[in-house]
């Protein structure tokens, strides 16, 4: 009983779908649904400054994958210990409505999981020495989830932008990509369905033109040699989507 | 837009070329960009070499820095300090307030050891104060030594604004009483 | 850059001089009958919806009223029924002003602000006939739906509970639900793939906040300065009929009769406008 909201029955749970009669239409005589190939990226759509308060901000979109980004700083931190350098505090959460599975507003293990990965992908990537005692805060709300590990990767882009939209002074914009493997071959941006269907996820952020890993998260069942396939996948993938972070940053200078 | 605007990683030139200016970095002996925004090459007489900076359009939120004038109104006093909320550096208005403090001894320039807190300053005051440090926890260390710093706008108690007749007192125009404060110079 | 002076004969650039005395900023605008902004003292913010843009949720809409966004999402799950009402489904309201939206908000549980505004929700809820909960029975004394109503703020510049409101009945309006049929041996309820049903509205409750400033000026949907500046904040709520369903005055002084009367053609005006506007979005759709 969370007594600071309005609260609903103690139990309540998701309808069972029925298990529809009729043979879904199979288009996928390949590897992946939908005929998707294998290296195939959702095209992406990202706007800065959406949020006119906030000191910079970007809503990014990519199908059904909707996440919008607020960054506000560099403020006085209020978890401040002195340092000459600045800190990059982040938080991640799912909407409610976003996920298939209503999900509630505490924030769960995987949500401050993901918070900080997100603050070790920006750490070599933010000149924190030009912000010293100064704290720079990250808000991210996933407002339509469809592939959580897509959603990890496409929330690290979409801080990017937002970073760059408040003047924060990178070193380099981070780009992230997310795979899996599905019938022994690596497949880029992994759709809920298809995350469902295998057990192993992979995400790696890339700063493109430093040419350096970030961070690297791979989890689940996979070759090692798979592993090493999926690092060289995602660096293409993140070197193309870099170029539509530019365009993006560019376009609405 | 225009032809010129780069976005954070660029490689803009190497470091014979140019000097490094704000929005760039070095590294490896080259010069990136480190902000999107147009490229201005500046080139100065009593340097070598041209300056190459990145300038974004939209500001990016004003943070103290040694030496900078700030503005702002004092929200605690007690003996020892008076503890300031930052809401303007320089020109531009912080999004968010930053804390600064001014010690007894960084008041004023002359008889330091007899400043009294509450005779120069009171909750409520807008004061200009230059960073002196970047102080502490939680706090800018500020100081008001200098003719051009200090209150610049007061409320006497009966709640009319003052007019500062010295660099120490200030009267109100209605009541015509005196009231103690370390007064800045109008410029 | 313009420059005002005050009596010390210190200038200050508009910027610095709006931050440090921001009452004065404004008391230069309101005798001009105008308002920083731009807008008229009864104007309100150029408002705009999109309808059932998120996928995973059985209704949404997402709004813009100035530069307050929100996005509204409704989820649909299924409960056992209170005891002493077997047939009554639920609706469960809640708004989230977290720190993505504004610096005012610090993370966790959520403050007084958006307490207060899922709370005058709910009343508004369970007071003013809004859905018929029967509607929502699966099986009578087993299974009826729970709607969870999630308003979560994008971007905060004031007068959020017009805003989550709207939203609401704009989301409600379009929510669809899949068919449902509960299984007695099982004492599960099964649902098809598809969403097809929707919820009929008994009325459509919306809203329109003032806020009075310096005991004579009244200002329509503040932003989130005037609200901050300003010592009273006043709600009406109309529905489609024109019928009052509720009116609010939260905080400082008192006000004339005269005052308040002023406000209501203007909130019957702006509650008409804004049924309009859900008309023809969910025509285009």
């Amino acid at each position: 009983m969370d007594k600071r909201r309005i609260n609903g029955p103690e139990i309540s749970v998701k309808p069972i779908e029925k298990k529809s009669t009729q043979p879904k239409n199979n288009k996928d005589d390949g590897i992946r649904k939908n005929n998707r190939s294998v290296d195939n990226i959702r095209p992406i759509f990202i706007k800065p400054n959406v949020i006119k308060k906030a000191n910079g901000s970007a809503y990014y979109e990519a199908e059904n994958i909707k996440i919008i980004c607020g960054v506000y700083g560099p403020r006085s931190s209020k978890r401040s210990m002195v340092s000459d350098e600045g800190t990059i505090y982040c938080e991640f959460k799912f909407a409610p409505f976003s996920c298939n599975k209503r999900c509630g507003y505490i924030r769960n293990a995987q949500e401050r999981e993901y918070s900080l990965i997100i603050q070790q992908a920006f750490l070599p990537a933010i000149r924190l020495n030009l912000y010293p005692k100064s704290s720079i805060d990250i808000y991210v709300t996933v407002l339509e989830n469809d592939g959580t590990t897509a959603c990890l990767a496409a929330a690290i882009t979409c801080i990017s932008i937002a970073l760059t939209d408040a003047g924060i002074q990178m070193y380099d914009l981070v780009a992230a990509a997310s795979a899996t493997c599905i019938k022994g071959n690596i497949c880029l941006d992994p759709d809920a369905s298809e995350e469902n269907d295998t057990n192993s996820k992979f995400m790696l952020s890339y700063m493109p033109s430093l040419k350096q890993v970030t961070h690297v998260l791979c989890t689940g069942k996979m070759e090692a040699e798979q592993s090493i396939e999926a690092i060289g996948i995602c660096i293409d993938a993140c070197n193309s989507i870099k170029t539509v972070m530019d365009h993006c940053l560019i376009n609405s200078h | 837009m225009s032809a010129t605007t780069v976005t954070p990683g660029k490689k803009l030139g190497s470091i014979q070329e140019y000097e490094v200016g704000p929005g760039t970095y070095m590294r490896n002996n080259y010069i990136y960009s480190s902000t999107v925004g147009d490229i201005y090459i500046i080139k100065d007489v009593n340097k070598k070499l041209p300056c190459i900076s990145v300038v974004k359009d939209k500001e990016q939120s004003a943070i103290p820095e040694v030496d900078s004038i700030v503005t702002g109104k004092i929200i605690r006093v007690n003996p020892k300090m008076a503890t300031l909320a930052i809401m303007v550096v320089g020109n531009k208005p912080c999004k968010d307030d930053f804390q600064g403090i001014i010690r007894v001894q960084d008041v004023r320039s002359t008889e330091k050891d007899k400043v009294q807190i509450y005779r120069s300053f009171r909750p409520g005051d807008i004061v200009r104060a230059r960073v002196i440090s970047l102080g502490d926890r939680h706090s800018y260390y500020l100081t008001t030594a200098e003719n051009e710093l200090g209150v610049i706008f007061a409320q006497s108690i009966s709640g009319e604004t003052m007019i500062p007749i010295s660099w120490q007192q200030m009267i109100c125009p209605k009541t015509k009483v005196m009231e103690y404060r370390k007064c800045a110079k109008p410029n | 850059m313009a420059e005002v002076s005050n009596k010390d004969s210190f200038v200050l650039d508009a910027n610095t001089f709006a931050k440090l005395h921001p009452k004065e900023f404004y008391r230069k605008f309101l005798t001009n009958n105008i308002r920083p902004d731009g807008r008229l003292l009864k104007k309100f913010r150029k408002t705009s919806i999109n309808l059932n843009s998120i996928k995973s949720a059985e209704g949404s809409c997402v709004l813009k009223m100035g530069k307050t966004s929100v996005v509204c999402g409704i989820k649909a799950e299924v409960a056992e029924p209170r005891v002493d009402d077997p047939r009554k489904g639920y609706i469960v309201p809640n708004v989230e002003l977290s720190p993505i939206c504004s610096s005012l908000f610090k993370p966790g549980p959520p403050g007084e602000l958006a307490q207060s505004i899922s709370e005058r929700i709910d009343k508004l809820f369970k007071q003013c006939k809004i859905i018929d909960l029967d509607k929502l029975c699966i099986s009578e004394k087993n299974a009826v739906w729970v709607l969870y109503v999630d308003v979560i703020c994008i971007s905060y510049d004031g007068n959020i509970f017009d805003a989550a409101l709207f939203s609401i009945i704009s989301a409600l309006k379009n929510l669809k639900l899949p068919e449902v049929t509960f299984i007695e041996e099982e004492g599960k309820v099964e649902a098809s793939e598809e969403k097809t049903i929707s919820l009929e509205l008994l009325s459509t409750p919306l809203s329109a906040t003032y806020v009075v400033f310096d005991k004579k000026y009244i200002l329509a949907d503040p932003n989130e300065e005037e609200e901050n500046l300003s010592s009273t904040s006043l709600t009406f709520i109309y529905n489609e009929q024109h019928k009052l369903c509720g009116i609010s005055k939260l905080g400082g002084i008192p006000l004339s009769k005269e005052l308040i009367q002023d406000c209501t053609e203007s909130a019957i005006e702006r509650t008409d406008n804004l049924r309009q506007l859900l008309d023809s979005t969910m025509k285009n759709l």
